[in-house]
This record gives C-alpha cells, sequence and structure tokens, in this order.
C-alpha cells in the first residue's frame, strides 16, 4: 500500500533529522580530534625531524601538481578575461583580472584542492594501513603518543607547505596569464608586469596565504580523522581515502566562502 | 588446581580480579581471575573467541575493563584514561602483537632502535650497537637495513620481538605468537619465549591457540571458556587435567 502524504513528510523529517544529528556528530568527533592532536602537541612538542620529513612528502611533492594547475588556471583566465576586455579596450588590465583572482580566491583554493586530493588521500591512506595492521596500537604500547607523532606532525606540516605552494601557486598563475596577454593580447612584458605590482597589494597576497593556514589544518585533520578512524581491512582504507577527499573538498569551499565573507566584512 | 595458593604469600606481576568486558549486547568477559607470578610464563589457551586478546589487550590499555581490577607490578591500571597514566606501565611491558605490527615505513634496525630514540639519550652509535646486540640474539644479524616487507612472517615476528624487548621490559605479553606460521618457525619463536624467560627473568603472558607452542614455554596454563578461566595450573596439572573441554582442546 502506498504511503500518505503524511507518512512521506514524517519519514522526510526523521531523515533531515537523522543527517542533522549525523552531521553535528562528525563534526563534534573531527573537532575533538584535532583539539586533542593540538593540544598534546603543544604541549610535548613535535619532532622537528618526522615535522620536516612531512614538508617534503605533503609540500615538495605536490608542487608539480599545483604548479602545473595552477599555471593552467591563469592561462584560463587570462583566455577569458581578454575576450571581454577587448571589447572595452582597456586589455592591459588582464593582469588586474588575472593578479587579483590568483593572489585572493584561486591560487590558495586550488592549491588546496590539489593538495586535498594527492597529500590529504595519502594521510588518510597511511594512517588507515598503520590502523588496520595496528601500527597505531604499536605506537601506544611503546609509549610514543600517536595524536602526537602521526597527527600533530602531519597537522603542523601542512600547515607549513600549502601557504608556501600557494605563493608558488600564485606567481605562476600570473605567469601563466602573462604569458597568454603578451602572445595574444599585445600586452607588453614590462606593462603586465608593471599593472600587476600596482593593482596587486599585499594584502591581496597574505590574505590569500592567510586562509591556506586554515585549508592546511581541514586537509591534514579530515585525512588524519579518517585514518585513524578506519575501520574493516583494505576496503576500509578505501573508503577512508575517498572520504578525506570529499569532506575536505567540501569543507574548503565551505570555510573559504565563510572566510571570503568575514575577510570582505573587515575591509581586506 | 592451583588455587591454594593465597595470592598475599607470592610475588605478583599481574593481578586481575573479577573483570568484565561486552561489546553492545555480547558478553566476553564475566567476572574473570587470574594471577601471574613475577618471572613466569603464563599461558593463556582458549578457542577463538573466548576473549584471550580482549584480556591481554586491557593489560596494555589498548581497551578499558567495564568491572574489576587489573594490577600491573601492584598498581590497579583499571581506571586509567590518559596516555600520561599509562606511560610507566608501557615503558616496563613489551607487547608483541599478532602480524608484528613493525613500522612498514622504517628499517629493520629503525624499528628496533625506535623505542631506543623515543626514550633513552643514547647516541647513534650505542642505539646502532644495541640494535645489533638484539639482531644477535634473534639470529638476524645484519638485516638492519631491510625493509620489514623483504621479511618472511617469522622473521617479522622476531624483529617484533627485538622491538618489544630492546627497552628490556620487565613483562613481555605476547599475542598469538606462533598463529599463521609453520611448526619450525612456531618453535623458533617458542624457544625464543623461552630462552628470554631464562635469561632476563622475564614475566611473560603468551595468549595462544597452540598446544604445541603452551607445552613448550608455559610454567603455568590458564584456559579460557566463556568469558571465565575454566581452569588454570601448573603444564604438568594441565596435563593430566580430566575436565572434558581442556583435554578436547589440548589432544583433539
Amino acid at each position: 500500500m502506498a504511503d500518505t502524504p503524511d507518512e512521506d513528510r514524517r519519514s522526510l523529517i526523521a531523515a533531515t533529522g537523522r543527517g542533522v544529528l549525523d552531521l553535528a556528530e562528525f563534526t563534534g568527533g573531527l573537532l575533538r580530534f584535532i583539539g586533542s592532536s593540538l593540544r598534546v602537541s603543544l604541549r610535548h612538542g613535535l619532532p622537528v625531524r618526522i615535522v620536516l620529513q612531512q614538508v617534503y612528502e605533503i609540500g615538495y611533492r605536490s608542487l608539480p601538481l599545483t604548479a602545473i594547475a595552477a599555471f593552467a588556471i591563469g592561462l584560463v583566465m587570462a583566455l577569458q578575461t581578454m575576450f571581454l576586455l577587448k571589447k572595452f579596450g582597456v586589455m592591459q588590465y588582464v593582469a588586474v583580472g588575472v593578479g587579483l583572482g590568483m593572489t585572493r580566491e584561486l591560487g590558495p583554493v586550488i592549491t588546496a584542492l590539489m593538495v586535498a586530493g594527492r597529500a590529504g588521500s595519502g594521510i588518510s591512506a597511511e594512517l588507515g594501513s598503520m590502523r588496520v595492521t595496528r601500527q597505531i596500537d604499536a605506537l601506544r604500547v611503546l609509549a610514543v603518543d600517536p595524536e602526537r607523532y602521526l597527527v600533530g606532525t602531519r597537522i603542523a606540516a601542512t600547515v607549513i607547505a600549502l601557504p608556501l605552494l600557494t605563493a608558488v601557486s600564485d606567481i605562476l598563475g600570473i605567469l601563466g596569464g602573462a604569458l597568454v596577454a603578451t602572445t595574444l593580447g599585445g600586452v607588453t612584458p614590462e606593462g603586465y608586469l608593471d599593472t600587476t605590482l600596482y593593482y596587486i597589494t599585499l594584502s591581496d597576497v597574505l590574505t590569500g596565504l592567510a586562509k591556506t593556514v586554515f585549508f592546511g589544518l581541514i586537509i591534514a585533520g579530515v585525512a588524519a580523522y579518517y585514518g585513524f578512524h578506519t575501520e574493516g581491512g583494505t576496503s576500509g582504507v578505501g573508503r577512508s581515502t575517498t572520504a578525506t577527499v570529499v569532506v575536505s573538498s567540501l569543507m574548503i569551499f565551505v570555510s573559504d566562502v565563510l572566510m571570503t565573507q568575514l575577510l570582505v566584512t573587515i575591509g581586506y | 588446581m592451583g588455587t591454594d595458593e593465597q595470592s598475599g604469600t607470592r610475588d605478583l606481576a599481574i593481578e586481575i580480579r573479577g573483570l568484565g568486558k561486552s561489546f553492545d549486547d555480547n558478553v566476553v568477559l564475566r567476572g574473570l581471575d587470574l594471577t601471574v607470578e613475577r618471572g613466569s610464563t603464563m599461558v593463556i589457551l582458549g578457542s577463538s573467541g573466548s576473549g584471550k586478546s580482549v584480556l591481554v589487550s586491557m593489560l596494555v590499555g589498548l581497551l578499558s575493563p567495564d568491572e574489576g581490577e587489573v594490577l600491573v607490578d601492584g598498581v590497579d591500571v583499571a581506571p586509567f584514561e590518559t596516555a600520561e597514566q599509562w606511560r610507566s606501565i608501557w615503558l616496563k611491558t613489551g607487547f608483541l602483537f599478532q602480524g608484528a605490527a613493525l613500522f612498514d615505513s622504517m628499517t629493520v634496525g629503525e624499528n628496533i632502535g625506535f623505542p631506543l630514540r623515543q626514550h633513552t639519550d643514547l647516541g647513534e652509535a650505542e642505539i646502532a650497537e644495541r640494535v645489533a646486540r638484539v639482531l644477535s640474539w634473534i639470529d638476524l644479524e645484519g638485516t638492519e637495513g631491510k625493509m620489514p616487507s623483504e621479511l618472511s612472517g617469522g622473521m617479522q615476528k622476531r624483529v617484533g620481538l627485538a622491538r618489544t624487548i630492546v627497552l628490556e621490559p620487565q613483562i613481555v605479553i605476547y599475542d598469538e605468537p606462533t598463529t599463521g606460521l609453520d611448526p619450525l618457525t612456531s618453535d623458533t619463536i617458542s624457544e625464543l619465549v623461552l630462552r628470554l624467560q631464562k635469561e632476563q627473568q622475564v614475566t611473560s603472558v603468551v595468549v595462544t591457540h597452540d598446544v604445541r607452542c603452551a607445552f613448550l614455554v608455559a610454567n603455568r596454563v590458564a584456559m579460557l571458556d566463556a568469558g571465565c578461566v575454566l581452569v588454570e595450573g601448573s603444564l604438568d596439572q594441565i596435563k593430566e587435567s580430566p575436565v572434558p573441554k581442556l583435554r578436547a582442546f589440548l589432544y583433539g
């Protein structure tokens, strides 16, 4: 027998309620996990050698991917904006569109998404494998706190690496724009550089880089959370890795909107 | 069997009283009592799902009991909640995992040297010397540079044991040390357990369903059944026990 409209409505409300409760439970668990890892890391300090090793793994090894993505975005932005600017005869302002877009928004977000896809999934898979093979338990019974040794080090490394990668992305994006503007738009290299330096302020660059500190925290925190809570053997590792990329990407977008709104409100 | 001795007159490394643990509706341990004398080897036998691994996980803080007392070296660890509370117990207790749980991103030498780097002020030369000495003890000299994935299951277990004992713990807990190994390799592991107890007077708790291993290493044996100790006694007492379930487990 078909459900009545009242029953449909009730089941829809129940499903929505369950979804909200699940989201609240996940968010609470994630915040507790990150908070406890940061607390123990701050209290006892972090092993510098491991942090540097992770900066190399998460940062340097992500560089080719983030560099190519940023350069391509710079090229595309210039191609898209030149079409419009040409109509108004202000082609030299292509440098403004590319520069502002890259430093304030696309540089940080694209770099964070690339790092979430490459390094976030790597952290989740590594810690997930360690969970299912009991290496995390082994750390614990060897009196080494895994939240500090595994999570704190990866959060610190991502928070250090992401702004550096983003700075490189900003430069490469602007260079990508310059390549298009000078070869196809008739803008001189000197003109492009002068316009960029005139209109793009240090504040534009720094507000973009500031966002990446939060993005780094989100990427490493979510990846470590899913890795640490992996269940169900190797298939569980796969599920954790997928969830890491999906959830951290969504959180990057949502936090970007909130941070941009906040920065605009306070005048940056 | 074995209940005639009063715990007050013996030097106990581990004393468990009224231990209970459930997972949702599944009661795994119900009011379990067990004692382990210092310097002896207690083998805990039991079929799969009898609660052996849950029991030893609670000795090192990987699980928390729902009820009861767990005294390790006279300290009740049952109410412990933080890593700080567990730290002193962890430093004097070694735990060999069923799958060895070697850190697969580290070499054999780095795995064994890891506890020394974390908890001692030894220099690299001294650490290398200690690692070489422990590797020689487990008959795996010169394997410092190998990765765990390059080793056989038995070699991984031996390296796991080397990492467990490198800090010279007073108590070593073995979770299924011979599971998945051929009889000859199992005997090698059993001999190492025996040597460790004889040479260093280590208190050992061996969880296993391998009767051959139990007969090789045990001073005393406890058999778990339905979350309780079904029977407990010296190895000779256990071998002669008339308890049908135990005889069926030991002799088929």
